[in-house]
């Protein structure tokens, strides 16, 4: 039914690449929500990514490939919008306050403050690997050809952030051990 | 007191944080938007009825028509009418007819470099020149070979027409020293091209990678000698590969992104004359040099191979 979508939506019929935005907007949203971490900038990001989706449509020769490439064209778009607003200064936002003796997967204020900022540090590349693999749940294989890498450096990507993103909950957990510790 | 903390658990609850929902906003936005922007057709796929065309397309396809059917016509009345026409005879001749009607070519000519904008590139050792009115996306890094080469790609120096439907790009690939230098005689350069575009199509992903020496054609670096690279038509766009030739230099790409045929490069005359026409103002320097102001013998000068 998907496939029929893309080959309708690919012969100009815009109530069917209509129903492909229904049926990949929310995941698209989600994805580069959490690359670009802004939810306005991650909307402009889906819209662009859509656009350019409808505008090439034609050019897609295999409509089995339309998620990939969406995809593609996705991660694309979020890399663009870091790019350009690349400069940003660090935002500041109101962030609920974690009761107390929560339980283990509780992220903290803390937590998550040390885990923004070490996201924001790692490269679009990183970000864009890390998230469609741990959020999205897509085989190393298949980001490889979204991103357009060798496995093998997906795999490197991968190890690298999720090692960058550890390391800060555990840097923060030390931090908040010796602050135990002296109290 | 200190709760002990699975990392990976905090981190994927972290990363489960967040909107999973499209707004309808962006939602309506795409559908307006899908509204008001036409679909590129790939030349295969073409209708019979071109509902996407430009005007400057429709007309130059118009005036193709009129001089096809006079030229036919003549042909079929023959050589007394061809030669009454010739020799402005009494009948009157058929080509004024033709003559005024628009054509590319009668309104400002999209290829006449003299009115484009050159841009030095910060990130690569070139400039080039665009039409005044395209937008100009600078290289925001440099390109590697994890890159993908597309119209989008921040690695490289990219062009916008002013519809937004035409686009070009520009960038280098690094080589290795130990890849040395690409020179010799021109036959034996061009080889060398060759062979690195083969291995760069493979690696890159470009489509197809066979046939590429049926399809490449050669062109000069002019300014001493020839110093050789290479024009090759892909399944969806054209790409110029050339290097300034020393040990190591990187191999600069130049790439017009849509087939030789496509509708939206029709006033340009194809891609394949658009990208010739960016070659043609583009000054290339070693990496480690600065910019030759005064255009001396560092800057190149590309143009086909006759």
């Amino acid at each position: 039914m998907r496939t029929r979508m893309v080959e309708r939506a690919r012969e100009g019929d815009e109530i069917a690449f209509s129903d492909l935005v229904d049926l990949d907007g929310d995941r698209c949203y989600a994805i580069a929500y959490r690359i670009l971490r802004d939810a306005e900038r991650a909307q402009d990001a889906v819209q662009q990514a859509f656009l350019i989706a409808w505008r090439e449509l034609p050019r897609l020769r295999d409509p089995e490939r339309f998620g990939p490439w969406l995809h593609r064209l996705l991660v694309n778009a979020c890399h663009e919008e870091l790019r350009r607003h690349r400069r940003w200064s660090t935002r500041i936002k109101a962030l609920p306050v974690d009761g107390p003796g929560g339980p283990d997967t509780t992220v903290s204020v803390d937590d998550r403050d040390a885990l923004d900022r070490a996201f924001a540090r790692l490269t679009p590349d990183h970000r864009s690997v890390f998230v469609l693999h741990h959020h999205a749940g897509l085989p190393l294989a298949e980001i490889a050809d979204i991103v357009g890498v060798p496995v093998g450096t997906v795999k490197s990507r991968l190890h690298y952030a999720t090692r960058t993103l550890r390391a800060a909950i555990i840097a923060d957990s030390q931090v908040d051990s010796t602050e135990a510790r002296l109290a | 007191m200190n709760v002990q903390r699975d990392p990976d658990a905090v981190l994927a609850t972290w990363l489960e944080e967040g909107p999973n929902r499209l707004p309808e906003q962006t939602h309506r936005a795409i559908s307006f938007t899908t509204r008001t922007t036409p679909q590129r057709r790939h030349a295969v796929r073409l209708p019979w009825r071109f509902t996407t065309m430009s005007t400057t397309f429709k007309l130059a396809v118009g005036a193709a028509v009129v001089i096809a059917v006079v030229l036919g016509g003549a042909f079929v009345l023959g050589p007394r009418a061809r030669d009454q026409g010739v020799g402005g005879g009494q009948t009157p001749s058929p080509s004024p007819t033709v003559s005024p009607s628009p054509s590319p070519s009668a309104a400002a000519d999209p290829l006449d470099i003299a009115t484009w904008t050159t841009y030095t590139s910060k990130q690569y050792g070139f400039s080039i020149a665009h039409p005044a009115d395209w937008t100009v996306d600078p290289a925001s890094r440099a390109w590697t070979w994890d890159d993908a080469p597309e119209s989008l790609n921040p690695a490289q120096e990219n062009f916008h027409s002013a519809d937004g439907h035409v686009r070009v790009s520009a960038w280098s690939v690094p080589r290795d020293a130990a890849e040395g230098t690409i020179f010799g005689t021109p036959a034996e350069g061009w080889g060398a091209v060759e062979e690195w575009v083969q291995t760069y199509c493979e690696r890159t992903g470009s489509t197809p990678c066979t046939d590429i020496h049926g399809r490449a054609v050669p062109l000069c670096l002019e300014k001493r000698d020839c110093h050789p690279g290479l024009l090759v038509p892909f399944d969806n766009d054209v790409q110029a590969f050339f290097t300034n030739g020393g040990e190591g230099a990187p191999m600069t790409v130049v790439a017009v992104w849509w087939g030789d045929s496509e509708p939206a490069v029709a006033p340009y005359g194809g891609s394949r004359r658009l990208l010739e026409a960016f070659l043609s103002t583009m000054d290339v320097w070693q990496a480690d040099m600065t910019y030759p102001e005064n255009g001396d013998a560092a800057a190149t000068f590309l143009t086909t191979e006759p």
